[in-house]
């Protein structure tokens, strides 16, 4: 009898520590959970105080801000006289935006990922000049270049329209 | 301390003078000042019986049946004492004479009791005596003589003869005789030779008269069993049963106490255990909490600030003029090469791919590594059977 008491309590016990040892292990795992939240909370106070620096404009939605780059777009062509196609998706001069955007790295903002197509070119073509346009586009807008790439007679300017 | 010898009169002994008590109105006065006492009883019953060591309480119930099968008529109070490999002397008394002894001395009192037997031969080994040989040992006490018959560990019943002055020999043979049947089946020896040995001088010297010449000795010790009773340091102690069952009762007690501590010890452990780690997990998950709200709270915050100067950020990004760049890097190569295709990217820094061709035939001279060109990588490359140049410079 008293033998089968201790068993019982050796059981019990095992249970207990068994039990106590799946708390320690998500003690352990919320541990490791804390410290990133930590991490990320301090990489969050160090972006806050480097924004606080910086000077305050009232954002720009992002349907609004996409329509301004296609307008700056048809503005270049009518000045250099070089088409330019936008393309979202694969999808040219797409004005139905929804769905295509995404989030960016500014929280709350978002981006739309487009492409600039200009696929007619002459020799004589000032390949220096389309490129400052691009730069003008980009200078005018929230639009950022991510790469251009020129093959052939091909020039892909591939970026993205900020807004919220 | 007092030393007692109980039979049919008591004999008394403070440590150096031995009285003797018969049994009458005057006993219970006589012991009532007795403090502390060891005690022997010569009316005892034993038997040599084999059984298992281990475990105890198989031993136990062997012996005991053994017992019973060749005592049934009283009930007995046993004890053994181990003789030999799964051999035992078991060793009864009635339990109404242990009832008789310790009605007249309180058990909290008696230190040991012990059978007559045992207290002698304690006496016998201190003596040196050698019970290697079957002994025969004739107690005189006056009144009566006993006559114990010893073989190594193992002892007879005693049997007390009164004393009427009558030849004793044919009583100690008949012991011997009697001690052979009985243990002759757990005897190694054969032979059927005895010491006599006698602790009164004339009546040793009387029966060393005899014709079979048996050895006789004589031992000087008054009483030898109240001696040895002095040097006991047997397990050995009678008691009654309700007091056995009592002692069990407590045992077992003792043993529950123990189990329940032993539980309660595992419990608690297994118990703290839990109990500190849900008690810390209580506590990191307040932390938690805490943390994810400040997590929530910084990211408002910067989800406000990240509205409001996303586009001073995006201003200081687009740093970079394509076609300045472009200019200044094509300003450096000579006329003779033409572009064939570039690419502008950006890892930490930007960087321009080119390839360049010659124009026409021209033929390809080196391209200065002056300016934005100081750091370039300038290769040669042949696409298509055609010479060429691949060049890329991190702006």
């Amino acid at each position: 009898m008293n033998k089968i008491i201790i068993f019982i309590s050796l059981f019990v016990s095992i249970f207990l520590i068994n039990f106590g040892s799946s708390t320690k292990a998500q003690i352990d795992d919320e541990k490791i959970e804390i410290a990133q939240i930590q991490a990320n909370n301090f990489d969050m106070k160090q972006k806050i105080i480097s924004k606080k620096l910086l000077p305050k404009q009232v954002p720009v939605p992002l349907s609004m801000e996409y329509s301004t780059v296609l307008n700056q777009i048809r503005l270049l062509e009518i000045y250099s006289g070089i088409r330019m196609d936008v393309q979202l998706e694969g999808v040219p001069d797409s004005q139905d935006i929804s769905g295509h955007y995404e989030n960016t790295q500014y929280k709350g903002i978002r981006g739309l990922k487009i492409k600039i197509v200009i696929d007619r070119f002459s020799k004589d073509t000032d390949m220096g000049g389309v490129l400052y346009d691009i730069h003008l586009l980009e200078k005018n807008t929230d639009f950022v270049i991510s790469e251009i790439d020129k093959e052939n007679n091909n020039l892909i300017a591939k970026g993205e329209v900020y807004g919220l | 301390m007092n030393y007692l010898l109980f039979n049919n009169n008591i004999y008394l002994s403070d440590g150096s003078e031995v009285k003797r008590i018969e049994k009458g109105l005057q006993l219970k006065s006589e012991l009532e000042g007795i403090d502390e006492a060891s005690i022997c009883v010569v009316d005892v019953d034993v038997l040599l019986a084999a059984a298992v060591e281990y475990p105890q309480e198989k031993k136990d119930c062997i012996l005991v049946r053994k017992f019973k099968e060749l005592y049934q008529h009283e009930p007995y109070i046993i004890q053994d004492e181990r003789i030999d490999n799964n051999l035992f002397q078991v060793i009864g008394i009635k339990e109404q004479k242990v009832r008789e002894v310790y009605s007249l001395i309180p058990q909290d009192k008696v230190r040991s009791f012990i059978p007559y037997g045992i207290a002698l031969r304690n006496t016998l080994i201190n003596k040196n005596v050698n019970l290697k040989k079957t002994v025969v040992f004739v107690d005189d006490l006056e009144t009566e003589r006993l006559l114990t018959v010893f073989d190594g560990l193992r002892f007879s019943r005693t049997r007390v003869i009164a004393n009427n002055e009558e030849n004793i020999l044919t009583e100690i043979k008949r012991s011997q005789i009697d001690f052979f049947k009985k243990t002759e089946e757990f005897l190694s020896k054969k032979s059927v030779d005895f010491v006599i040995i006698v602790n009164n001088q004339a009546l040793a010297a009387e029966i060393s008269k005899n014709t079979e010449k048996l050895q006789v000795e004589y031992l000087d010790v008054a009483y030898p069993a109240i001696e040895g009773l002095k040097v006991t340091d047997s397990l050995i102690k009678y008691r009654l049963p309700e007091e056995n069952l009592k002692k069990r009762r407590e045992i077992e007690l003792k043993k529950r106490v123990i189990t329940s501590i032993i539980s309660l010890c595992l419990v608690t452990s297994g118990l703290i255990f839990l109990l500190f780690n849900k008690l810390e997990f209580e506590a990191v998950k307040n932390r938690y909490t805490l943390a994810k709200q400040s997590n929530e709270r910084l990211n408002e915050q910067l989800k406000i600030f990240d509205k409001e100067t996303y586009r001073e950020d995006l201003k200081v990004r687009k740093s970079l003029n394509y076609g300045i760049s472009y200019f200044s890097i094509l300003e450096i190569i000579p006329s003779s090469y033409t572009v064939n295709s570039f690419r502008f990217y950006k890892t930490n820094k930007w960087n321009v791919e080119m390839t360049l061709f010659a124009d026409g035939d021209r033929i390809l001279g080196p391209i200065p590594r002056i300016r934005v060109l100081k750091n370039a990588k300038i290769t040669d490359i042949f696409v298509n059977n055609q010479p060429g140049k691949y060049l890329r410079v991190t702006l």
